[in-house]
């Protein structure tokens, strides 16, 4: 945890900095007063400086025992979401959000919650259908379809 | 016209079979998030604001502030109940309104909460209806320096109002502000950290970040520990509280009502700021402190009071000043400018039927809410049997629909999840959200008015020392910041003593 969290603040302190050298790329004064730049790169120079404090202060503190994960199966039901999500975005340009939801919807309870593959399915179609109905059919609201349409 | 011929008209608008259909959905749907763990009123808010795009401005507001403090009400069934908070402002309420429960008087703590937060809510609401008209009035006297100066203390007060490490409050705020400045300048037209993206010119969409943040990061979360569904088995009678519980709970409600409702008007003052505040207040001024903890009455009344008078005072910022004061009052703005409302000092003059309605429209959900939840209460809490392996693909997809309806755009899916993990990583290394989303609503208003302000100065700097009212801010925030400082370092100093 305590590598992870200097991991962390150098990433405040490279990205501040960088921040800040675009920023003055940007302009920190303009014709008519504050530049394109001039908030950016307070904000930058905030981050930065944020990052070396912890790093001398908040980062000592923390427990050298203490571990980012609570367990190992916790990081894997975590890590498995994030994974079909990302699948799920990625399949859905091309098949439409209800077909993707079909699919990854079962996917997320079967390997985040252990649910049986018949009980998934049947969650999935009903979700799945009930908000294709009530925002697609009868809010009208626009949600990607893919190409088949759906 | 003067504040109650306004309010007649406002309840003229609200009191139609439209305005309240959709005022009733907001309270349920807030009742609902309140009652269910794993999904807060701003995340709520963001999945329906999508929802309320056809919507009329009084509909579309009065069910997101319904759904704001309807999670305030709702929060605390499953706290009393399960020693389950349902959102952070009612994480209080489970310290004794629990252990009441344990002693066999559930009833009377779920009575108690929902009469305590219908009190706060009303009273507060009497204040807003009178203060509010007042301050835009006011309001409409201030120019870009002044409106530089007020959102420079709406920032400053964001980080006193953190509850962990104030560095890494700054962090946040600093990441808003940054992300704000994503996009393309409007002055300048210059394209700023867009690195040839249309994309990231567009900048980042509220919601999706909102979502992100708040909604994806919270099932992370969730889903590392093992949750199991909640199944009550204890009896709930006798909501009504006794002659003795209404003797302990009137002075603690008040308090929390004064509280909860000044917090609120302070920018960064949230509900869970004003509920915990207020616990600490009735343990403090309590004749047997060492029994809080145990099933006090009072430990119940003042939070939830507090919390619930938080949200009325939360509006007066936004409706009179356009400065919204906390992540749910900056996405209400949000959808009222999507409805080509501008909240602010002409929000009166320019929509008093819209303002007037909005305002009718939270007495109604609070008396929508009283009747929801007491005689309900048996059915808010069969919502737990539902497990949360069911529950969060579900949330997971209602969420993809509110980013993505937006802009109907992927990328916006793509920012909702790389905001969902990033939040959770945050929230790992002890990262408060709050300021991220305060610094991304309020760094763009600063620097527009902050540009104006300079154009209309030719003194550069010296005309925010030259404008009394200005100077008068800058004077507060350097005593917020003077203050601030002696009494951390004080805390510090007493717990090295501790130590």
């Amino acid at each position: 945890m305590r590598r992870a969290e200097t991991a962390l603040n150098a990433v405040w302190l490279v990205g501040g900095a960088a921040v800040c050298v675009h920023s003055i790329q940007l302009g920190l004064i303009g014709d008519q007063g504050p530049g394109s730049g001039l908030v950016p790169f307070a904000a930058g120079f905030i981050v930065a400086a944020c990052g070396v404090a912890i790093l001398l202060s908040h980062g000592a503190r923390i427990e050298p025992g203490a571990a980012f994960w609570l367990d190992a199966e916790g990081r894997g039901r975590v890590l498995r979401l994030v994974g079909i999500l990302v699948a799920m975005l990625l399949v859905m340009p091309y098949a439409g959000f209800t077909l993707s939801a079909l699919v990854s919807v079962p996917l997320m309870m079967r390997a985040v919650g252990g649910c049986s593959w018949l009980y998934a399915f049947t969650v999935a179609l009903a979700a799945a259908l009930t908000i294709h109905l009530v925002f697609v059919t009868l809010v009208q609201t626009p949600l990607p379809r893919g190409l088949v349409g759906l | 016209m003067d504040t109650l011929d306004g309010l007649i008209q406002g309840f003229g608008v609200i009191l139609t079979p439209g305005n309240l259909y959709y005022c009733f959905i907001g309270s349920l749907i807030g009742t609902l998030t309140g009652v269910l763990p794993g999904i807060g009123p701003l995340a709520a808010l963001s999945l329906l604001l999508p929802a309320t795009y056809g919507l009329s401005p009084v509909e579309s507001i009065a069910m997101l502030s319904a759904i704001f403090y309807g999670a305030m009400y709702g929060g605390s069934i499953t706290s009393i109940l399960v020693n389950i908070p349902g959102e952070a402002a009612s994480v209080v309420t489970c310290l004794d309104g629990y252990q009441m429960a344990r002693k066999g008087r559930a009833g009377v703590a779920l009575g108690i909460s929902a009469i305590g937060s219908f009190l706060a809510g009303t009273v507060s609401l009497v204040i807003l209806t009178y203060l509010s008209p007042t301050l835009a009035e006011f309001a409409v006297r201030l120019g870009p320096p002044e409106y530089t100066v007020l959102v420079l203390l709406g920032l400053i007060c964001t980080l006193m109002m953190i509850h962990g490490s104030l560095i890494k409050g700054l962090v946040m705020l600093a990441l808003g502000a940054l992300l704000a400045a994503v996009g393309t300048d409007v002055v300048t037209g210059t394209e700023r950290f867009a690195f040839g993206s249309v994309n990231f010119a567009a900048g980042f969409d509220l919601v999706s970040v909102v979502i992100g943040l708040f909604g994806v990061s919270e099932i992370l979360s969730n889903i590392e520990e093992t949750l199991h569904s909640q199944v009550v088995t204890r009896r709930i009678s006798n909501l009504w509280p006794n002659r003795a519980d209404w003797r302990a709970s009137w002075a603690p409600m008040l308090r929390g009502t004064g509280l909860g409702f000044g917090l609120g008007l302070v920018p960064g003052g949230s509900p869970v700021t004003a509920s915990f505040l207020s616990y600490a207040i009735e343990r403090r001024v309590a004749d047997k402190p060492e029994e809080f903890g145990t099933g006090r009455i009072e430990g119940v009344a003042g939070p939830e009071a507090a919390n619930n008078a938080a949200v009325a005072g939360g509006m007066i910022p936004l409706l009179s000043l356009g400065i919204p004061g906390n992540p749910v009052t900056a996405l209400l703005m949000g959808a009222l400018i999507i409805q080509g409302v501008q909240p602010g000092p002409m929000f009166l003059s320019q929509h008093p039927d819209v303002f007037w309605g909005v305002i009718a429209s939270m007495y109604v959900g609070n008396v929508i809410l009283l009747i929801l939840n007491l005689p309900l209460v048996g059915l808010w809490v069969q919502l737990l049997r539902v497990p949360y392996q069911v529950l969060f693909p579900i949330i997971l997809l209602l969420a993809m629909v509110g980013s993505y309806s937006s802009n109907k755009n992927m990328f916006d899916l793509w920012v909702m999840l790389g905001f969902g993990v990033f939040g959770y990583v945050a929230r790992k290394f002890r990262y408060e959200l709050s300021p991220l989303v305060l610094g991304l609503v309020l760094a763009p208003m600063f620097e527009q008015s902050l540009r104006q302000a300079m154009v209309m100065s030719p003194d550069g700097l010296m005309i925010f020392i030259n404008r009394p009212m200005s100077l008068a801010v800058l004077v507060l925030i350097a005593a917020i910041v003077v203050y601030s400082i002696i009494s951390r370092n004080k805390g510090r100093t007493i717990n090295e003593k501790l130590a």
